[in-house]
């Protein structure tokens, strides 16, 4: 095989050249303006790479966010000089919103999440923050461009509280940095004093979140402007909850049966209107970058997964018309009414189900099944000492498939559904 | 030379043998044009000094890394169906394919570390100890992925024997 197979790879390599050669080839004039922004992007300590001329990008005390393990201390957050930035270019104590000198057709959007939109006097928000790049025409996002985010709290249009961020690099989920980035990000708000600094903590009231981005744009003829993500309702209270709010159930609560996971069913449609205790959202971003709309995600946010990975505890595969046809569990928290999922021990899963059967034990992992009805649950097992398998995580389950019997995809370790 | 005409000389000198090894990570024309434009601005985002002779190999291994980053990140359902389809429905009526889609569709069944292992020993000549520097793995898990690869391959390619893939030797084999 070996010659043949040597020279198969070389003449699909001559083809694919030849192919590429018949093509446009290579856009060449805006691969060196890409690389030429990059260049400015990176020289001016950002790398969005969508600025075609960052000017000053000033962060002021406010805007930068600290990396979760960084042992210096969190420092107060203070009003940016107002000699540093244009007026209305940075969000500051006493800004009206309206007054923001905001880019009317910005390439990137920022985008945010809230944990929690109800938090006592003093507590943290946390929040996912993405900012994207806007397609097309598309462009590059880098992570650094989540270190110039800067936050604040509005009432009535006026900026009364600002925010200093910290973001979890471990977190960040970027389309391979060009398209968007995504960080768990945790805001401590403080409330403008009476000289425009900031002091904490913010109080009780209501409010709405911004975030802004501060830089000189293609199209903003070299001034500097703001982009603007926002708003986002949240409120701060010192009274304790009279009820248990209304949300999705816990990821440990959820319950995977042949039937789907939690109120996920397979063949059921995926929720055409949003409700408080859906367990996915439609991401429209999530794909930015590739020919997908978008993708069905998790509201839980990315979490340690198998394999040493940060992903989402469980992934929906979406038929074209809308129904779920597969569901993919990659975190611990759901489980069988058994107890059995991700992170059980094989000896576990076979003391709790004496009948599964081996259904495919192939590449790095078996996949033991459960079949009832016209559903399969499969679980895949670390069975091998492959190279990616920590001592922890061998002989134990590291994904849990509920899907349609008639398949014979019973593993996929390795792989997975990101897009569509 | 300037960084830009460096770039534009070797994107258009050498653009369509890096489409041709990246194909070979893809298995997809466009796939492997945007990886090779990725990696062409990447290379030419960071580099200052004028090291022009090696100048491809540091967009090879950008092609690479972007290609086996991107894999881990933005796998879809549509990249699944390559591990379960057969010879016959991953041919297609592709061009490219159609020259060698014993080849193709052997290569569409690998892993991405196994691909990208498989393309650096028989395309790219490199070592077992090279591959491992490329991939910043053991020389052990190298072999370990050579030895999956040709255990994949050896039903699709009607390989006889273990010799076909070498995962042991220390030399090029050419």
């Amino acid at each position: 095989m070996s010659e043949d197979f040597e020279s198969g790879l070389r003449d699909l390599s001559t083809r694919a050249a030849q192919a590429h050669d018949a093509g446009a080839g290579l856009p060449l004039t805006a691969m060196v303006g890409r690389a030429r922004r990059n260049r400015r992007a990176r020289a001016a300590g950002v790398s969005l790479a969508t600025v075609a001329a960052v000017v000053g990008v000033t962060l002021g005390g406010v805007a930068a966010m600290e990396r979760l393990g960084d042992p210096a201390p969190v420092p107060p957050a203070v009003t940016p000089s107002p000699t540093a930035e244009p007026a209305g270019t940075v969000l500051t104590c006493g800004l009206a919103i309206a007054d923001l000198a905001v880019f009317d057709d910005a390439p990137v959007t920022i985008e945010a999440l809230l944990d929690d939109a109800v938090v006592a006097p003093g507590e943290p928000l946390t929040t996912r923050v993405t900012v994207a790049a806007v397609h097309p025409p598309g462009g590059d996002v880098g992570e650094d461009s989540l270190t110039l985010l800067t936050f604040a709290a509005v009432q009535d249009g006026v900026v009364v509280g600002l925010g200093l961020g910290t973001v979890n690099p471990g977190s960040t989920q970027g389309l391979s940095g060009r398209s968007g980035v995504t960080a768990l990000s945790t805001i401590d708000l403080a409330t403008c004093g009476e000289d425009g600094e900031a002091v904490s903590p913010l109080d009780v009231g209501g409010y709405q979140l911004y975030a802004g981005l501060t830089a000189s744009f293609a199209g903003s003829g070299g001034e500097q402007r703001m982009l603007l993500g926002g708003p986002w309702p949240f409120t701060i209270t010192d009274q304790p909850p009279t009820e248990e709010p209304a949300g999705p159930p816990a990821l440990e609560d959820l319950v995977i049966s042949t039937d789907g996971l939690g109120p996920l069913r397979l063949g059921d449609p995926v929720p055409t209107a949003p409700g408080l205790t859906d367990i996915i959202r439609w991401d429209d971003q999530a794909c930015a970058g590739t020919d997908m709309p978008g993708r069905w995600v998790p509201v839980y946010g990315q979490v340690p997964v198998s394999g040493g990975y940060t992903w989402y505890p469980f992934s929906v595969g979406v038929s074209a018309d809308g129904a779920i046809v597969r569901l993919e569990v990659d975190a611990t928290g759901p489980h069988t009414a058994e107890g059995i999922g991700v992170g059980s021990s094989l000896d576990e899963l076979r003391a709790a189900y004496p009948d599964a059967e081996l259904l495919v034990g192939e590449y790095s992992t078996d996949a033991w099944g459960l079949r009832s009805g016209g559903a399969v649950i499969s679980f895949e097992v670390a069975a091998r000492d492959d190279v990616e398998w920590s001592p922890e995580e061998l002989d134990h389950v590291v994904r849990v498939h509920v899907l349609p019997a008639d398949t014979t995809w019973f593993s996929n370790w390795g792989w997975g559904e990101l897009c569509g | 030379m300037a960084w830009d005409q460096q770039m534009e000389r070797l994107a258009r000198e050498r653009g369509s043998a890096l489409v041709g090894y990246a194909y070979l990570l893809t298995g997809e024309l466009t796939a492997a044009q945007d990886l090779v434009q990725e990696a062409l601005i990447q290379t030419f985002s960071r580099r200052r000094r004028d090291d022009v002779e090696f100048l491809e190999a540091y967009v090879r291994r950008a092609i690479l890394n972007t290609y086996l980053n991107a894999r881990r990140r933005r796998q879809r359902w549509g990249d699944v169906v390559h591990l379960v389809a057969d010879a016959d429905a991953t041919a297609g009526p592709d061009a490219i394919v159609a020259v060698r889609a014993d080849v193709h569709a052997a290569l569409a069944r690998l892993t991405p570390r196994e691909r990208a292992c498989v393309v650096l020993r028989h395309f790219e000549d490199l070592t077992v100890r090279d591959i491992a520097a490329h991939l910043d793995v053991s020389e052990g898990a190298v072999k370990r992925y050579l030895s999956d690869a040709r255990r994949r391959l050896a039903p699709m390619l009607g390989a006889p024997d273990a010799a076909d893939i070498d995962v042991n030797t220390e030399g090029a084999r050419r």
